[in-house]
């Protein structure tokens, strides 16, 4: 599904992502974990095709059409979701505008006002949101947990096959944390074909996704991988005290 | 709904009893929602009284014209005016002077305008009485060539007691483009509330990469956003919603 190779991104003249390399299959489910500033994010809005990173080299390949030359909504419309960690505030757009805007775009087809209205509301209701955030401006004043299950709210109108979550769980109390979590294990389970990529520094939302590959990056590249038990052991040990502890055990070995 | 319309630089006469005509001056005898449109206006001058206790909630159009225009507003004790206003004039030259001459009268001008070639506004508002109240948005979507330039006033002189003062201004370029916005508030009187912003900006690039990340393309991003800036600041009835809606459909993309 989503192969990165090589990938080197610089933004304000720094070296951001340094040969990059991931492979996501169909179906799977992958974290990525890093202190701060390593380029989880980065990685994020390059896959998305943020204009405000520079891809020096290396290739994006989803479904085997490379993804570089396309524009953002070009890659949206291949079933690409950004779940995004400060969901913008458009003031004066208003969310039912958008939302039915944004179907009609990636189904290329413009979505009846009654069949929009309907699945509006099951989602809504689904993710406990308050009806009223439909008709208010696109995140203006939402708290923070409103904008994270708007965004999840997007994923089950939008339907992509490849979810990003970029810190989705930042920002989310645990109950809300609970009911993010469940509908998207839920829109998972409706849809085994979907890949998920979660950028998280806390592993509690991998109790509802549980994940197939753990990756740790730093300087901009993944330094290790492995399972569930990786980012369990990131959450024990943190990253700096880990690092010391495998540097010893390298130096024993 | 009563409907008013302004042709050739003339208040058209209604059988509306709910209004009065006097040459250049409408009078409001009667709450409730007024449409105003000018048609083939290029010069006018209109006057708009509000008796006390009313409350009148009053729409007004103009497309294509090039006109200059003086608006101003009286409004008695208590006389409650909410003014929801679209242009997209070819120019617009227009002095607004409200005057809140008795107690607690109180405004809101919700203002919304494509600036298509050159546009100036000058908007004055006097609080003459206590507990008087001014809340002015002004919304502009700035096309590429165009000149806006909005000269805002409030004035409260001493003595004139614990009024509240409000003025919004934002401009959204879609090109390069000459923008002027001067908010003065001329307070003498220290009970007084006053709060403003000015904003003149490009389109911001964070919000059409969040649209755009849901498939909307980079052309229907920017028609939701000017929609979103002009349409929700003025709350324009159906039918008026679909004429500024035709409007600003022409202006996608640019």
């Amino acid at each position: 599904m989503l192969k990165i190779e090589n990938l080197i991104v610089k933004a304000n003249n720094k070296i951001i992502l340094d040969k990059f390399n991931l492979i996501v299959n169909d179906g799977e489910i992958h974290v990525i974990m890093g202190p701060n500033g390593v380029g989880k994010s980065t990685l994020s809005r390059v896959i998305m095709g943020d204009y405000n990173y520079e891809v020096i080299s290396g290739n994006i390949y989803f479904n085997n059409d490379n993804l570089l030359p396309l524009s953002t909504d070009e890659r949206a419309k291949k079933g690409i979701f950004l779940a995004m960690q400060y969901p913008m505030e458009i003031d004066g757009v208003s969310n039912q505008d958008f939302l039915r805007t944004a179907i009609s775009s990636i189904n290329n087809k413009r979505i009846g006002l009654y069949d929009f209205i309907i699945k509006c509301e099951k989602g809504a209701e689904e993710l406990s949101m308050d009806k009223d955030l439909i008709h208010r401006s696109l995140n203006v004043g939402f708290s923070g947990g409103e904008k994270k299950k708007n965004e999840v709210l997007q994923i089950k109108l939008l339907k992509p096959n490849f979810i990003i979550l970029d810190e989705l769980d930042s920002g989310l109390d645990i109950d809300s944390l609970k009911i993010v979590g469940e509908n998207i294990k839920k829109y998972k389970d409706e849809n085994p074909n979907t890949s998920i990529l979660i950028i998280t520094h806390h592993p509690k939302i991998l109790e509802f996704l549980k994940p197939d590959y753990v990756h740790i990056m730093d300087k901009g590249r993944i330094y290790q991988s492995g399972n569930y038990e990786l980012a369990l052991e990131i959450e024990k040990f943190g990253y700096i005290d880990r690092k010391n502890i495998l540097t010893v055990e390298d130096k024993n070995a | 709904m009563h409907k008013i319309n302004v042709v050739n630089n003339k208040i058209i006469p209604s059988d509306d009893d709910s209004i009065m005509i006097d040459n250049d001056s409408l009078i409001f005898l009667d709450s409730g929602d007024y449409v105003i449109e000018y048609i083939e206006c290029n010069n006018i001058e209109i006057n708009f009284n509000i008796k006390n206790n009313l409350c009148i909630q009053l729409f007004e159009f103009s497309n294509n014209n090039s006109i200059s225009l003086k608006a101003t507003y009286n409004l008695d004790k208590s006389a409650s005016l909410i003014i929801n206003k679209f242009y997209s004039n070819e120019n617009t030259d227009e002095t607004v002077n409200v005057y809140l001459k008795e107690t607690k009268a109180n405004i809101k001008y919700n203002f919304s305008s494509i600036g298509n070639k050159n546009d100036k506004y000058n908007i004055n508002i006097y609080h003459l009485a206590k507990e008087t109240r001014s809340d002015i948005f002004n919304r502009t979507v700035a096309r590429k060539g165009s000149i806006n330039v909005f000269d805002i006033n409030s004035y409260v002189e001493n003595g004139v007691c614990k009024c509240f003062l409000n003025q919004s201004t934002k401009i959204i370029t879609l090109g390069k483009s000459i923008n002027k916005i001067n908010p003065n508030m001329f307070i003498a009187e220290n009970s007084t509330t006053a709060t403003h912003s000015s904003v003149i900006g490009n389109m911001r690039r964070d919000e059409l990469f969040y649209l755009m990340s849901r498939g909307i393309t980079y052309k229907s991003a920017i028609n939701l956003i000017v929609k979103g800036l002009i349409i929700s600041n003025i709350n324009p009835n159906i039918e008026m919603k679909e004429k500024i809606l035709n409007i600003l459909e022409k202006l996608g993309g640019e």
